[in-house]
């Protein structure tokens, strides 16, 4: 091989590495919540995994033996937003590590994360903040290593409140939330 | 049509195929010369001074409910170009002394389950008859009967459609459970249309089919059904967000805001839910879509700024602006079917209130002032009212009230109404 040629080769290898690496694009809601994933040896990759991702899916709540309820409201607990944001909180954080940990024990469990706002603003631009809510929870987990088919979301916006006729700020925080269903275990 | 005489022909006679299946015989008194000339006369009036008469009975049935003079009374003084005047028979004092050119009287006979409805306009000088109209159909169809007459008097006199016979539908709102209800615009005739689960986000895509979001499968998709016979099907759906639906009003496209390209962003399909194409590409939430009169553009809400705005599109999804500037956070949207405006509600000190702008951003002006919450405004089809729902002290009830804040009334009673959207003609 020529000299020529062999540096035409790495260049064209090269260039296209450089365009594979381009290429995966983030989405634009990934680079919030910045989690740092931890390396987790213990991680297996889940098992072939059967529930419908398709658009004809509904969500509807599987029900669980008394011991796997106990666990999935120890585990996966609601997390709770300040107002008008959709950033994860130290505490948040915590909370979402011990859920990825439970989902990774659970690896055939499918979850839904349902995002809230409080009563405050207007139907329409909560139903997107829930979403981003749901979101920021669900990209956590996803970057912490959690298959993101195990996760779906959506959004309720400020139409299923946990407490409502609020009027002052303890009891409009408990609204803006993230909870967990499980759809599958 | 409005400097064009007037004419009526002679025994026309017309079946209107409409939502309450009325039929109507329509037919006048040939115009002689001498006759008043209506729309001349309604020219010479801002708001026209005009009687209207106790409506007879002939025979021993009779409507108190749904008195017909007593809803084309309403129906003239909501609309705000009268000043009416009711009076039990004609009197030549009164018409003087209010500068009464015409009034309006009829007469009615409810046979078991029927009814027949004569409507008359009369010269209150010489107390000639103008113009008549016999209409003839069930007894509950009586209110409908008595709003077509008080649209042909607005065709009439000033040759423009009326509101009178439009729809409004609405968000019941019960807590976890969220139906929707359809009424006429005074307020009669409620109808449930959904039975359980949360529905909001109603808007008519023509005067008898709904588009709206509901949570039937445990997450928002939108929905289609008929407010005649109540029937309805999913629409637009995926694993995602669809939510805001809102219809052209060339009745071809249905703009609404979905998460199926990560965050909200505006979407538009085809009527039937085909072809449908992104148009909106921000990472903030963008929903709200709602249409020029045209068809042309798309006010939305974004919050691209950092806090959610108004802003006017291209129906391609060119040339963004941003139509609000006053005020942190404005939802809601609604072009004014004459083009001129834009309503919105604004979040100020906390509580919602109902403004209007230009389309180019200039002379925002707040229309609203009431206590509470006062959000969600939707045009009549004519342009003249905007409808809105207003809580105070948790209780929330749907009202009208003109543009410029006039006219304030009260449509629903039963407190806990939001979300209003009003039909086309």
């Amino acid at each position: 091989m020529s000299p020529i040629v062999r540096v035409c080769t790495v260049a064209a290898l090269a260039s296209a590495l450089m365009v594979g690496g381009c290429r995966k694009k983030q989405p634009a809601l990934e680079d919030m919540a910045k989690p740092v994933p931890k390396p987790d040896t213990s991680f297996t990759a889940p098992r072939p995994f059967e529930a419908d991702t398709s658009d004809n899916a509904s969500f509807r709540e599987a029900e669980l033996d008394a011991e796997l309820m106990r666990q999935v409201r120890e585990n996966l607990r609601t997390v709770y937003f300040e107002f008008n944001s959709y950033s994860l909180s130290e505490t948040s954080i915590d909370q979402l590590r011990t859920a990825a940990n439970f989902l990774m024990r659970h690896s055939t469990m499918r979850v839904l994360v349902e995002g809230h706002c409080d009563e405050r603003g207007s139907s329409e631009y909560n139903m997107g903040l829930g979403e981003n809510r749901a979101r920021a929870v669900k990209n956590y987990l996803v970057n912490y290593g959690i298959p993101s088919v195990q996760i779906e979301t959506t959004s309720w916006g400020k139409e299923r409140p946990a407490m409502s006729g609020c009027v002052d700020e303890s009891c409009h925080s408990q609204n803006r939330r993230a909870e967990f269903k499980v759809l599958a275990k | 049509m409005k400097n064009q005489q007037f004419q009526i022909r002679n025994s026309r006679l017309k079946r209107y195929g409409a939502w309450c299946e009325l039929v109507i015989v329509s037919w006048a008194l040939s115009l002689h010369a001498e006759k008043i000339d209506l729309q001349v006369y309604a020219s010479k009036f801002d708001s026209i001074p005009i009687a209207v008469l106790d409506f007879r009975a002939l025979n021993a049935a009779v409507l108190t409910q749904d008195d017909p003079g007593q809803i084309i009374a309403d129906d003239l003084e909501f609309c705000g170009r009268f000043h009416v005047v009711r009076m039990p028979k004609p009197d030549p004092a009164r018409f003087a002394a209010n500068n009464i050119g015409i009034f309006i009287d009829g007469e009615y006979a409810v046979t078991g389950e029927k009814v027949v409805l004569d409507c008359f306009v009369h010269d209150a000088v010489t107390g000639e008859e103008v113009a008549g109209k016999k209409y003839s159909g069930e007894k509950k169809f009586v209110r409908g009967m008595a709003h077509r007459y008080a649209n042909f008097l607005l065709d009439m006199l000033f040759g423009e459609r009326g509101p009178f016979e439009s729809r409004i539908v609405f968000v019941e709102d019960r807590g976890s459970q969220k139906n929707l209800v359809v009424m006429d615009y005074d307020g009669y005739n409620q109808k449930k249309i959904t039975s359980s689960g949360v529905n909001i986000f109603p808007a008519f895509i023509d005067s008898t089919t709904i588009v709206w979001t509901s949570f039937f499968r445990g997450k928002p998709d939108l929905y289609k059904g008929s407010i005649v016979t109540g029937t309805y099907d999913i629409f637009i759906f995926s694993r995602f967000v669809q939510a805001s639906p809102a219809v052209s009003p060339l009745g071809d496209r249905i703009a609404y805001s979905s998460s199926v390209g990560g965050n909200l962003d505006i979407y538009i399909c085809d009527l039937d839910g085909g072809n449908k194409r992104q148009i909106t590409f921000h990472r903030a939430i963008d929903t709200s879509p709602c249409w020029s009169p045209t068809g042309y553009q798309i006010a939305f809400t974004s919050d691209r700024s950092g806090q959610p705005q108004i802003y006017v599109m291209d129906a391609d999804g060119a040339n963004v602006k941003r139509v609000t500037s006053v005020g942190k956070y404005q939802d809601s949207p609604a072009w004014s079917p004459r083009g001129d405006k834009i309503a919105y509600a604004s979040m100020q000190n906390g509580k919602f209130d109902i403004w209007t702008v230009n389309p180019d951003g200039t002379g925002a002006a707040m229309v609203t002032s009431m206590p509470g919450n006062n959000e969600y405004p939707a045009w009549s089809p004519d342009g003249s009212h905007i409808a809105f729902s207003c809580s105070q002290r948790g209780v929330s009830d749907i009202y009208a009230v003109r543009p410029d804040g006039s006219g304030l009334r009260r449509i629903t009673k039963s407190g806990n109404a939001k979300m209003p959207n009003w039909s086309p003609f």
